[in-house]
């Protein structure tokens, strides 16, 4: 399987870790329902179909990506996106050859992920 | 300090190896030390701030895309990604200068100088050799001169710079050196390889 | 009588290059360019082995990848190969080989007995024959079953060759050389794109040399090489001969295996065998082209049948006939110009026998003008020979009916050319397809819908002209490179003259009915599985494919089916009354072609099955001899023995001597991460149980991490260098499952904290410097450092330098001793261990290793991995004052539960052994005071050491009820091992109960 990191574009799964059911949300820190609790650490729908899933890119840039993937036929259905505190930033341009780029605040929000072909 | 013992002292010894053809070795290997490596990085609000600042001090501009690098005979510097930048450097007061120009609320600066070992592969049986670790398209239209990546090799840790068309650095974990050396060597074989002082 | 060279021809061999080799140790010649199985054809060998289960003479069948009985032992020695295809050895000068599954010889083999019982040994024999008279009955029979059964018998040396794994990328993959792939290749390479081209044979051109066109005015084979070495010459072309792509995976990613040098006596030197490729490719074309089908008729698998398009094969490639007086027979047009072709070079063809009542008056009238008998409506009913053919039977055929309409005759032949259609190799498009369709005019499967980014195009898609191969070779690969993002040129087709007709509709002829009874009639020939046996398969209610296939095994050897899969269901069908289609194909997977595992291995063998990890410290341990032990990829000193010592002496010593004295260990493989940010403290604060948001800069803390669940993580202790920065520790075990817990918390359940964690294992050195002389004995190294118990006291961190060198100190115990964590930056690990070591050379300060490291910290009942073993909450160690009620933390919501406050539960002990005998780790522990009256377990023990201190065998254990149980006996029992040793139980700490030695 091979899967599309925003950051460092396609890589082989065997780079990435699984990271568990992304519909799945923890409890606010004052939730005190033990039910809500239990629920979280313990149940997850063992769905069969589209998934949404995350994925941790553990021997490259160790970023949290979330995608959406089917558990049967092992396709990915969507574009990977970056999780965390970067999910909404602008993503860097596709290389270009000359290296004289500066960073300006007004940077235009690119639509395709880096590496996208 | 001459006191320091890298990780490959006493098992990455000078000399030609392997099959040779009619032109020598294919492979030069050298370990490169680095005077310092600097992990930095940002928090969304203060990215641009400390891209500008080490654009500043660095006298180099920080690329914008992932996964490329600039940089002159003494300094380079990657992003790794958002927020994230690598700066390799033979100026050993680095460290100190940009922790001045860099407090707490601004970027996180981690050093890694002894917890990497830097191989550089050169020569034109370069791409060859690393085909055989490297799960990455090396083709030079996919990864460019100056092109930088995160990967691994046969589960080691590794970061990848493309210096030029057939010249690489390549960043592993000081722990796994030998093992690397071991494997990058071993792979070399095929095509003949020089191992040359460490730079 | 046999196959003979011909004295001229041979497209693929040199004739001015002798080769010498020898088969079942006879010396024998032949060419470059042979294969060993046209070299023993010429050499007049009929008989190339023995079948897997009747021992039946066999010979080879085809001249390709597909050969189901000519199965040989390659080498000897260290390099046996058994079980390969003479179709696919290339000769060399000295290659040895040697026929399998016979004794004492081929000629004669003793287990051709076997086929007088072949009723008994009828599919699936193992279920019903060999049943009793008592159950353990079977286990004589299986000795001797399986020692008669197999085929080829492997070598049990180590393979002294290299093996070799790459990766490659590129835009488009084209899989097979023939016109289609050839086509393909050039279409996609001329519009820029990446091109591999992979061809499972050492020679490119598929079938061409083999055709009659011309194109573009020269040879087929000719053009094949023009061709090939145009694609040579341009640099975004990779040609990869040799190479058998052999598994479709998901998302483009195929592997194939390289045959770098199974053609050579050895490899040359620092070259693989053979390499392992996985290749990544944006679009696919697959030409695979098709594999010819044989007729199933009484006695088919007698040597000197062949698939017609091997005999052609032989002839014009190897110039090799493959007998004296060859009969053809077929169900469509083809095989007569084979016939014909053959005829045309000298060679003797007897008849034609075409179970058609109709062919083309075309070819009629060709085989009259050569003399050559026709036998229109006819099919061969039987062939005989035993161990090489004599001759075959012929008769009638009502296609009708099926049945055989009237007396037969006989035809002396020694080679019989069958022909009974195509099957397109499907096989690699079919691990990336839905269910292939079954085509009624070739009678044969194509490809499914395609489920990953590849076309089919030529005989592999159902196309078997050579203009509809190239066509749609052409129009694949500008397809294939358009699809990929490169711009497609068109192509100028090459221009065809001459050739044979295109038609290539078969009349349907899967089986022949027998002459008398039911005959032997071969299906795959390499299981040995006949027409009864799929009829058997059927009356037992075996009658999906799939069961087909594991009931009977057909299809399921070295071969795969490739010969037998399509007959096999079509008689399946026949017997069901079914349709082919409604019986469908088994599920192919890969491998394509079996694979040696020296080429999935590649070089990750010995010790290069792992990565090895090392501290900066390794080779000092290493010539100080220690016994290094391996801790996850980490090497660890376990203990530096003296000689004469056993382990468990050393690890006395080495105690002893840091309690009496001081020592050294290296702590460098503890996970070390650098925890920075404005939030730092309020994260540290959410992630142990205990409080961190209020530790001082400079100092250090214990600190227990929990699960969502409650039950304890991982142990540690985290110190804070400045406002903003810490260095967690976390154990060697935990170290990157800990480093990704945080990075979870950081991305997906706290994003708004800002903190950044880093590993900086790799970055620090870590020494401990242990015992009640440590404290002198790092005041005599350092430099700068007032190591005073006010200046640094217990739990502090100081920056320092010692010898020069900058060093972070930090008070901590896990010894229970007066100690001290020495960390300096990698590169400087080993000149500060050595200047610590010379430091306390006066107070005879040692190395220690795990071992003894274990020793001390179980003496003092310090809780590590045993103890948190993923069942033990904070409380069940003893530790529940560290879970604050105060904070919200990782865990504490789940901390409440029942199950986690169950009086019940198992709670950590001390125990002591009362009979002197070691406790085991692991032992269970019960009341009982025998093994046989031990009752249930109460508990387990979880560490065990002797204790030098108390000069008696202790551990630590958790049982039920805890310290309650202080002072009873209880047993420690191994019944594995049959240990069952008395012990006490005692308050988990053996020496300095009140910690007063870490605090002077």
């Amino acid at each position: 399987m091979r899967i599309y990191c925003p950051i460092c574009g396609e890589r082989d799964s065997g780079e990435f870790t699984y990271g568990g059911d992304a519909t799945v949300h923890r409890p606010a820190m004052d939730e005190t329902d033990a039910e809500a609790w239990c629920q979280y650490v313990y149940n997850r729908e063992n769905r069969r179909g589209p998934m949404l899933e995350y994925w941790h890119h553990t021997q490259g840039c160790r970023a949290w990506l979330v995608l959406e993937r089917d558990t049967v036929t092992h396709k990915i259905l969507s574009q990977p996106r970056l999780v965390g505190p970067w999910a909404d930033e602008p993503k860097g341009n596709p290389p270009i050859d000359s290296g004289s780029d500066t960073g300006s605040a007004e940077r235009e929000r690119v639509s395709e992920p880096v590496g996208a072909e | 300090m001459s006191e320091m013992v890298h990780a490959l002292a006493g098992h990455a010894q000078p000399g030609i190896f392997g099959n040779l053809g009619e032109a020598g070795p294919a492979v030069t290997l050298a370990e490169v030390r680095p005077a310092a490596v600097l992990q930095v990085g940002a928090w969304p609000q203060t990215r641009a701030a400390v891209e500008s600042t080490l654009t500043s001090f660095l006298g180099l501009s920080v690329p914008q895309a992932f996964g490329m690098s600039s940089g002159d005979e003494t300094t380079t510097v990657m992003t790794l990604g958002p927020g994230r930048y690598m700066i390799v450097s033979a100026d050993a007061g680095l460290r100190e200068g940009l922790k001045e120009q860099l407090d707490a609320e601004k970027a996180a600066i981690t050093d890694l100088g002894h917890a990497r070992t830097v191989l550089r592969i050169s020569g034109p049986a370069a791409t060859k050799v690393l085909r055989k670790g490297l799960t990455l398209d090396l083709d030079p239209g996919a990864f460019p001169e100056r092109a930088v990546a995160q990967t691994a090799v046969h589960h080691i840790g590794t970061l990848v710079h493309r210096r030029e068309a057939e010249v690489f650095d390549l960043f592993v974990f000081r722990g796994f050196a030998l093992s690397f050396w071991e494997w990058l060597t071993d792979a070399s074989l095929e095509y003949g390889y020089r191992v040359a002082d460490p730079l | 009588m046999g196959g003979y060279r011909l004295s001229s021809g041979g497209s693929q061999i040199d004739r001015s290059r002798r080769v010498r080799f020898s088969f079942d140790g006879r010396d024998l010649g032949g060419f470059a360019g042979d294969t060993l199985a046209s070299a023993l054809l010429a050499n007049e060998q009929t008989l190339f082995g023995r079948s897997f289960k009747y021992h039946r003479p066999r010979g080879v069948l085809s001249a390709g990848a597909e050969e189901p009985s000519a199965l040989v032992t390659m080498r000897s020695g260290a390099r046996v190969e058994p079980n390969t295809k003479a179709t696919m050895v290339e000769l060399y000068d000295g290659l040895e080989a040697s026929s399998q599954n016979r004794w004492p010889s081929l000629r004669f083999d003793v287990l051709s007995v076997n086929s007088l019982f072949s009723n008994f040994l009828s599919a699936g024999f193992y279920y019903k024959t060999f049943m009793g008279p008592t159950r353990k009955a079977w286990m004589v029979y299986e000795h001797f079953i399986r020692r008669a059964a197999g085929l080829g018998a492997g070598g049990f040396q180590a393979d002294p060759d290299r093996y070799e794994g790459l990766h490659a990328h590129c835009d488009v993959l084209v899989v097979g050389s023939g016109p289609t792939g050839l086509m393909a290749a050039r279409a996609a390479a001329v519009s820029g794109a990446r091109v591999i081209l992979a061809e499972e044979m050492a020679q490119f051109g598929g079938m061409l040399p083999n055709e009659s066109e011309t194109l573009d005015g020269v040879s087929a084979g000719d053009w094949a090489k023009a061709t090939v070495a145009e694609l040579s010459a341009l640099d975004n072309v990779t040609l990869m001969p040799r190479t058998s792509v052999y598994g479709y995976f998901d998302d483009n990613v195929l592997a194939a295996v390289e045959r770098v040098a199974d053609h050579m006596p050895v490899p040359p030197e620092n070259t693989p065998r053979q390499r392992h490729w996985t290749i990544r490719a944006k679009q696919v074309v697959i030409a695979s082209g098709a594999i010819e089908r044989p007729i199933v008729f009484d006695g088919n698998d007698t040597p000197g049948v062949m698939l017609s398009d091997a005999v052609r094969s032989y002839a014009l490639r190897f110039g090799v006939a493959a007998g004296r007086k060859i009969v053809v027979c077929t169900n469509n047009d083809r095989a007569y110009h084979t016939a014909l072709q053959l005829a045309d070079r000298g060679m003797t063809i007897r008849a034609v026998v075409d179970a058609r009542s109709t062919p083309p008056q075309a070819l009629v009238e060709a085989l009259a003008a050569r003399g050559i008998e026709h036998f229109p409506g006819h099919v061969v009913a039987k062939a005989e020979g035993g161990k090489a053919l004599e001759g075959v039977h012929i008769a009638p055929y009502d296609p009708h009916t099926k049945r055989l309409k009237g007396a037969s005759r006989w035809i002396t032949t020694d080679a019989l050319a069958v022909s009974g259609g195509w099957s397109p190799a499907i096989h690699l498009a079919s691990h990336a397809s839905g269910r292939p369709n079954f085509r009624d005019d070739i009678q044969a499967f194509v490809p499914g819908e395609a489920e990953q980014a590849w076309r089919a195009a030529g005989a592999c898609n159902g196309d078997f002209g050579l203009a509809a191969c190239l066509a749609a070779g052409a129009e694949a690969g500008a397809a294939a490179a358009g699809d990929a993002g490169f711009g497609a040129t068109a192509l100028p087709q090459p221009s065809v003259e001459g050739g044979e007709a295109e038609d290539f509709a078969v009349l349907p002829l899967w089986e022949v009915p027998a002459i008398k009874g039911r005959g032997k009639k071969f299906v795959d020939l390499q299981h040995d599985v006949t027409a009864e046996d799929v009829r058997l398969a059927q009356r037992e209610g075996f009658q999906s494919v799939e069961h087909l296939k594991r009931y009977t095994t057909l299809g399921m050897a070295a071969d795969q089916g490739k010969t037998s899969n399509i007959n096999g269901l079509a008689i399946m069908a026949e017997t069901r009354g079914a349709s082919i289609p409604e019986v469908g194909t088994t599920r192919f997977r890969p491998p394509y072609n079996p694979v040696s595992l020296g080429a999935i291995a590649g070089r990750e063998i010995g010790a290069h099955f792992r990565p090895v990890r090392l501290t900066p410290m390794h080779d000092w341990h290493v010539a100080q001899g220690a016994d290094m032990l391996a801790a996850g990829a980490w090497l660890r000193p376990r203990v530096y023995r003296q000689p004469g010592e056993s382990v468990t002496d050393a690890y006395i010593r080495e105690t002893r001597a840091v309690r009496d004295s001081v020592g050294i260990v290296d702590v460098s493989t503890l996970g070390k991460i650098d925890v920075q940010g404005p939030d730092a403290a309020e994260f540290l604060n959410r992630v142990y149980s205990n409080g961190f948001a209020k530790l001082p800069v400079g100092k250090a803390r214990y600190g227990l991490m929990l699960r969502e669940d409650g039950i304890v993580y991982d142990d540690g202790t985290t110190w804070r260098l400045s406002e903003t920065q810490y260095l967690m520790t976390t154990t060697t075990a935990n170290a990157a499952g800990v480093l990704t817990h945080l990075e979870h918390l950081l991305s997906i359940v706290w994003p708004e904290l800002r903190v950044q964690v880093s590993s900086v294992t790799e970055q620090w050195a870590g020494m401990a410097v242990s015992g009640p002389n440590a404290r002198r004995t790092l005041e005599a190294a350092v430099d700068d450092m007032d190591l005073s118990n006010e200046a640094l006291p217990f739990m502090g961190v100081r920056p320092g330098h010692l010898g020069g060198i900058p060093v972070l100190i930090a008070r901590l115990s896990f010894s229970g001793e007066l100690a001290y964590e020495v960390y300096t930056e990698a590169n400087y690990g080993l000149p500060v261990w050595e200047k610590v070591l010379e430091a306390g050379k006066s107070f005879g300060i040692i190395a220690y290793g795990t071992e003894a490291l274990g020793a001390l910290r179980i003496e003092k009942g310090h809780v590590a991995g045993p103890e948190l073993d993923g069942r033990t909450t904070a409380a069940d160690l003893g530790l529940g004052g560290m879970a604050s009620r105060k904070k919200h933390y990782i865990g504490c919501m789940m901390l409440d539960r029942e199950g986690l406050t169950d009086p019940s539960r198992l709670k950590l002990v001390g125990l002591v052994s009362l009979s002197g005998e070691s406790i085991r780790p692991g032992s269970q522990l019960v009341e009982g005071a025998t093994m046989a009256t031990s009752g249930p377990s109460l508990g387990h023990v979880s560490s065990t050491t002797y204790s030098p201190a108390l000069e008696k065998q202790v551990a630590l254990g958790l049982v039920e009820g805890g310290l309650e149980r202080t002072g009873h006996r209880l047993y420690a029992t191994y019944p594995l091992k049959g240990h069952h040793v008395p012990v006490e139980v005692v308050e988990p700490v053996f020496f300095d109960k009140d910690g007063s030695r870490m605090h002077v």
